[in-house]
């Protein structure tokens, strides 16, 4: 996963735009009030053109900074935005590869895998180029700002006095470590996960994320490269296997299990689901690629639940359209909103198009409540 | 899920696995006789659910006690231990308790409705 927090990235490019515009307005102003100070007040004397060679400089070295700044702020808000893309690309990779691994390598998840692979790949090497950017840019600033950029210059001064979050400077290729390479965020919440960032490297952070609920598995990500990440899943407990996971690159991934090394044997539950609930699957995958989709373990939950504990029940079968009766699947899918799970996910792949005509005209027809929990697929 | 429904309201229906319909259904067929019934499993089959108040009364009769026996043959093999054709989960006993209690309602006001 590439490293860095693109929400704080974004606003430390916010304070970067406001420093640059604070510089501008220091130079006018310095300017302004040193023009008209000795003759409103007319003093003069050593001290006064001390004061004016002072502010002089002053107001040349502050107006000075405003562009170069103003330039970083936009790369790093730029690269704020590659970094979000490949994260969220990256994820759904891993997503991907997770669902085609426990599918049993079915070759409609693995197609997905590959797909959301290719994504992940490019929006990377995007990503990559942008820190390359971002590092260009701040290098030939650096020249242009000199000692107002320095050390000891005004704007470390200033940035000193902002509150940034750690996370910010974490895997910016040319700006170098982060002061405190380790960051623990605990967000608290019953459900929510328990996070242990530690981006030490250059070449990337290690993650830790462990989901300490009673559904949710442990996570442990480790990704020591940009290249070749290690990624550790293990989900304990009664409602899942545990799984290794070694992909040594984002079209190769070499897997091992740590318990039967069946794919039959990772998640049993796949086999409890019909073909066509199997078939749906990796096309709900593909329609909610930041969403992670598991086969219910128990009798009352659907066919499938996600990451946060939404259960899916999923209608729809073409093998079945010789008995096709509109009226009767028409009811059911009344019946189906009244009782069961959190969405119901209607899937027409195969269907005929006269039957997918009916039942999207049917469904057009429900109260917007009800549409909305009905996940199309195939209409 | 499959679902089994008696009119509009939450209360008379009940939904469950869809392997768990098969099941019922597979067994609820080796207690009709009427090849119109046992076609009509199969159309509720392919609507993923069987809606009882869409039927004539004298064929819901019928296939409400169809099913009920099929739900309880399935119940009884599975606290038997049988292995099934189609794997069961947690939790399939209480479920099967839901479906058998709410055929039961039905069962008795069908019985009741057909009583000279």
């Amino acid at each position: 996963m590439p490293g860095g927090d693109p929400g704080a990235l974004e606003q430390l490019a916010s304070s970067l735009e406001a420093a640059a515009a604070g510089f501008g307005e220091m130079g006018r102003n310095t300017r302004q009030v040193s023009a008209s100070l000795p003759l409103e007040a007319e003093w003069t004397g050593d001290a006064a053109d001390s004061y004016a060679a002072f502010a002089g400089n002053l107001s040349q070295g502050a107006a000075a900074v405003e562009a170069p700044l103003s330039r970083i702020a936009l790369s790093v808000r730029d690269y704020a935005g590659f970094l979000r893309t490949a994260q969220q690309k990256v994820a759904a990779y891993a997503s991907a590869a997770a669902v085609a691994q426990v599918s049993g390598d079915d070759s409609g998840y693995i197609s997905v895998a590959e797909g959301a692979a290719e994504d992940a790949e490019a929006a990377v090497s995007a990503w990559q180029a942008a820190g390359d950017r971002v590092a260009e840019e701040a290098t030939g600033s650096a020249g242009q700002l000199g000692a107002v950029f320095g050390a000891q210059g005004p704007v470390q001064r200033w940035l000193g006095t902002q509150i940034v979050p750690l996370e910010t400077l974490a895997g910016i290729p040319g700006l170098g470590d982060p002061v405190i390479p380790q960051i623990l965020k605990t967000p608290g919440a019953e459900f929510g996960p328990e996070i242990l960032k530690t981006p030490g490297a250059e070449l990337g952070p290690e993650i830790l994320i462990t989901l300490p609920g009673e559904i949710g598995p442990e996570i442990l990500i480790t990704r020591p490269g940009d290249l070749a990440p290690e990624i550790l899943i293990t989900r304990p407990g009664d409602l899942a296997p545990e799984i290794l996971k070694t992909p040594p690159g984002l079209l190769g991934p070499l897997i091992n299990y740590s318990e039967q090394g069946s794919a039959a044997d990772v998640d049993p539950n796949l086999g409890r689901l019909s073909e066509s609930e199997r078939g749906t699957l990796p096309r709900l995958q593909a329609m909610f690629p930041d969403r992670v989709f598991r086969v219910s373990p128990e009798e009352r939950d659907g066919e499938y639940f996600d990451d946060l504990g939404r259960t899916y029940d999923q209608m729809g079968d073409a093998e079945t359209s010789q008995y096709w009766n509109a009226q009767k699947f028409f009811r059911s899918i009344n019946n189906h909103l009244m009782k069961s799970a959190s969405f119901t996910v209607i899937d027409l792949t195969g269907f005929s198009n006269h039957v997918i005509s009916d039942i999207t005209d049917y469904v057009n027809s429900l109260p917007e409540g009800e549409q909305a929990k009905i996940i199309r697929i195939g209409f | 899920m499959a679902v089994l429904g008696f009119s509009d309201d939450a209360q008379d229906v009940v939904s469950f696995r869809k392997a768990i319909f098969r099941m019922i259904l597979s067994r609820a067929k080796s207690h009709l006789t009427d090849p119109s019934d046992i076609n009509e499993l199969s159309v509720s089959q392919a609507a993923e659910g069987i809606s009882f108040d869409l039927l004539a009364a004298d064929q819901r009769a019928r296939l409400v006690e169809a099913v009920y026996q099929g739900a309880r043959d399935l119940k009884q093999e599975v606290a038997d231990g049988e292995a099934t054709e189609e794997p069961v989960r947690p939790g399939i006993e209480e479920k099967l308790e839901e479906i058998l209690a709410l055929l039961s309602r039905f069962r008795y006001q069908d019985r009741e409705t057909r009583s000279p």
